[in-house]
């Protein structure tokens, strides 16, 4: 499908207070598309909507050409729809490689298969894939370790390692490069980049303008609930009226 | 005879409202099951015992000073247990959690202290009077007198005072409360000695009735917490409504049925107000949240 | 010697129980006042089947923790979704409603009159009818949940668990169905206690619904507390504590008339300060808040 993400006349209000309205948003499959805009214009309410956090008011979800709008959070994250959060949100007190094994939603994560059945190749087949994607985000040695004993970074490339393994599709990144150093923030950029080679699509919500600019085919900025303008980076970035908005307020 | 059974639920529905009224105080505040109010209501009836039965002091005197007593050990709890756990963050069960130990540890010194068998009051209010066929002892009268005072005075306290909004203010934004710079640690421990106190008067009126053991305060803890509940948390007059359903439905189900079904009853419709309501509050589905 | 092996019964008994809650308190995170409930359905299914149905023990204790996991989708399907302290709430308003059927339903239960006259588990020709045969079989059935439970903690279903019990939206963005890793949990948590159930009650060979009260629940939740949850040596630990202390306190001298107070208020003492500084229990992996 050309689309793989479809937002129509989406609204969400909260107490009276119109946080979303009326927002319609295409993203093309094998994209990279960035977000961006003032504190408080409604990003993460968006994510939130996408992903099913959140139910709108008015308006539809339409993901891989199947209407998703009731669909609970954890169907649509089955149906390949991966988030990265702001807070990263890796399972601290398991090791690196125990955050990938649990993306593999597979029939073995069931208690009677736990007592009954038997370690077979399977989970030697599962430890192997976890590993590969170690591999692409250089973490490999660390696999014993505990996740919280990671940096920032380190945490931020771990959730994405969980994500491919996870094997979504679209994958919507809360500030890929907040808090990161100047060359954990490249190395990250640089994945990103080759996710889209592997067939990914990604939707990043980011204040780093240097960061958008580098890795995006689109931008979108978003202000009061609304998407003001969207096209090429080139196009927006050189919007005076978008940067005053953005930097003025 | 179906009178007689109504009547009597609404006189126990005055001892539930009274005791709900005072967890409700603590409840509007903190937001938390205070479960050591059980315990609180115990040790108040025991003081007074002490007082008035053992020593024979006046009963004015006995109650006001075991009124004094319950809102202290009140205090007591909310500066020993609770305020060090707020500080730590700690969660919801973890406080519920301390809250039953409290009781448990609170409840059996009692028990080692006087004994596990019932106390009776000296005998003296056990006149009752008759209103055309429904039978009414004095003291029931004082209990639903006691009520009607007593929920006359909170609810203006609570909608017409500064304290009042003071309280509620703090039950529906703590963050919000402390940010404007209102006394927190003020509010709680006012809400903590009028809560504990207005438990004491519940177990006062109700030991003089029916004499007093141990384990008297959390049946009377958890009736009161379903009238909370089933009432609806935010209103005064909810909170009663619901003491007088509870009630009502006890008194009518212990005169239907030989057998005790009542608490099963009580707690099936707990459960069903619980789920009713959180059908839009708790379910992740509806939040984005502090998950 | 009697004394000791009645000691290891319980040991081994309240071992299976804590083993038990473990799996919803450390595992999901669901602070459970109900399992005294599930207990005691365990005891009265096995019970009844043995006596009523003339089915063997182990055949009763089977059937009996079906019906303890099957029961508990109707407790726990409805309150999963309770957040915290009302969730706590839920459970022991369910604690309360079993055990007021337990007590009233008396054509079932016989209600406050009991049942006695349970006979002692057998199987092909083995009569556990001595202390020291009962303790081989109900040590031994402990010790099978221990290894089951050490298998299901170190499982890709475990694994599912912690990272629910770590992170929950994390969980569910990475598609997992919460809801349906709890109620799992609970049944698994409420069969173990029904087998629990089923060995006390082949043990003491009586049994009436006082056994199972709201108390009962109060005290297997401590345990798992005091102890620590979340892993095998948190349960373990705990009931050897919570179990030898009343007995120690014997040696001590103190009267059976004091007894049972000043062990609840060791108890509780223990519980308080242990939230007050150390919510992971003695031996947890498991903080709570």
């Amino acid at each position: 499908m050309a689309d793989i993400l479809s937002l129509e006349g989406i609204t969400k209000s909260f107490d009276g207070l119109k946080a979303i309205d009326s927002l319609d948003l295409k993203v093309e499959t094998g994209t990279i598309s960035a977000i961006i805009g003032p504190n408080g214009a409604g990003k993460t309410t968006l994510f939130n909507l996408i992903c099913g956090y959140l139910y709108p008011d008015s308006g539809r979800v339409i993901y891989k050409d199947k209407d998703v709008t009731n669909l609970m959070s954890w169907e649509r994250s089955l149906l390949g729809m991966g988030r990265l959060f702001q807070d990263i949100r890796v399972f601290k007190k398991l090791t690196l490689l125990e955050n990938l094994l649990v993306t593999f939603n597979d029939s073995s994560e069931n208690p009677f298969k736990a007592i009954f059945g038997r370690r077979n190749r399977k989970e030697k087949k599962k430890i192997k894939t976890a590993m590969e994607w170690l591999d692409f985000v250089n973490l490999t040695d660390m696999k014993d370790r505990l996740a919280e004993n990671l940096s920032w970074g380190q945490q931020k490339l771990l959730s994405l390692a969980r994500l491919l393994c996870g094997n979504f599709d679209l994958l919507l990144i809360d500030e890929p490069v907040s808090g990161v150093n100047p060359d954990m923030a490249d190395v990250i950029l640089k994945k990103t980049k080759e996710l889209k080679g592997l067939g990914k699509t990604i939707i990043a919500v980011e204040h780093n303008i240097e960061a958008v600019e580098a890795i995006s085919d689109y931008i979108y900025f978003m202000d009061s609930g609304k998407i003001i303008a969207s096209g090429l980076p080139e196009e927006i970035l050189n919007n005076q009226k978008v940067m005053e908005a953005y930097i003025g307020i | 005879m179906l009178l007689q059974f109504v009547f009597n639920g609404i006189i126990s529905g005055s001892l539930i409202a009274i005791m709900a009224i005072g967890f409700w105080f603590i409840y509007r505040a903190i937001n938390l099951f205070h479960i050591a109010h059980g315990a609180v209501y115990t040790v108040s009836a025991y003081i007074f015992y002490s007082l008035y039965a053992s020593r024979g002091n006046p009963l004015p005197l006995a109650f006001l000073l075991s009124l004094i007593s319950g809102a202290i050990l009140g205090l007591a709890m909310y500066f020993a247990v609770y305020r060090p756990l707020e500080k730590k963050s700690a969660s919801a069960g973890i406080k519920f959690i301390s809250s039953l130990a409290i009781y448990i540890f609170v409840v059996n010194v009692i028990a080692l202290i006087y004994g596990n068998e019932t106390k009776i009051f000296s005998e003296g209010i056990s006149d009752s009077l008759n209103f055309s066929g429904i039978i009414l002892t004095k003291i029931q009268l004082y209990q639903f007198l006691s009520l009607l005072i007593l929920f006359i005075l909170s609810y203006f306290f609570v909608q017409g005072t500064k304290a009042g909004r003071a309280i509620r203010a703090i039950g529906d934004n703590p963050l919000l409360f402390k940010a404007i710079g209102l006394n927190e640690r003020w509010t709680k421990g006012m809400v903590f000695c009028i809560g504990s106190a207005i438990a004491a008067i519940a177990s006062i009126l109700t030991g003089l009735d029916v004499g007093i053991d141990p384990h008297i305060g959390m049946f009377a803890l958890l009736n009161a917490i379903v009238a909370v509940i089933i009432g609806g948390v935010k209103k005064l007059e909810g909170v009663v409504l619901g003491a007088f359903l509870i009630g009502i439905m006890q008194n009518v189900f212990i005169w239907q049925f030989s057998a005790r079904w009542e608490s099963a009853v009580t707690f099936l419709i707990l459960v069903i107000v619980l789920l009713y309501k959180s059908g839009g509050l708790f379910i992740v589905r509806r939040r984005v949240e502090e998950l | 010697m009697n004394y000791l092996l009645h000691i290891l019964i319980m040991i081994s008994i309240y071992t299976i129980l804590t083993l038990s809650l473990n799996l919803p308190v450390g595992y999901t995170g669901l602070l459970s006042l109900a399992q005294a409930a599930f207990y005691g359905i365990g005891a009265y299914a096995a019970t009844l089947l043995l006596m009523k149905a003339g089915i063997n023990f182990f055949a009763a204790l089977a059937i009996a923790v079906v019906l303890s996991a099957t029961f508990s989708l109707l407790v726990s399907y409805p309150s999963i979704r309770l957040k915290g302290d009302y969730f706590i709430l839920a459970s022991l308003s369910f604690q309360i409603i079993i055990f007021t059927i337990l007590y009233n339903w008396i054509n079932l239960t016989r209600g406050p009159y009991g049942i006695p006259g349970i006979p002692r588990p057998e199987i092909l020709g083995i009569k556990f009818d001595d202390l020291y045969k009962f303790f081989a079989l109900s040590g031994g059935i402990a010790f099978v949940i221990l290894l089951v439970t050490k298998r299901l903690y170190s499982s890709p279903f475990g694994l599912v668990l912690k990272a629910i019990r770590e992170d929950e939206l994390s969980a569910i963005s990475l598609g997992k169905n919460i809801k349906k890793f709890k109620i799992l949990a609970f049944a698994i948590s409420s069969g173990i206690a029904a087998i629990a159930g089923a060995l006390y009650s082949a043990y003491v060979t009586y049994i009436d619904p006082t056994s199972f009260t709201l108390d009962e629940s109060i005290f297997i939740l401590s345990i798992v507390l005091v102890g620590g949850s979340g892993n095998l040596r948190g349960p373990v630990i705990g009931t050897l504590l919570m179990i030898l202390l009343p007995e120690g306190l014997r040696f001590l001298g103190i009267p059976d008339s004091l007894a049972p107070n000043i062990r609840q208020i060791i108890y509780a003492l223990i519980l308080i300060l242990l939230m007050r500084f150390r919510p992971q229990g003695l031996a947890g992996e498991y903080r709570f808040g």
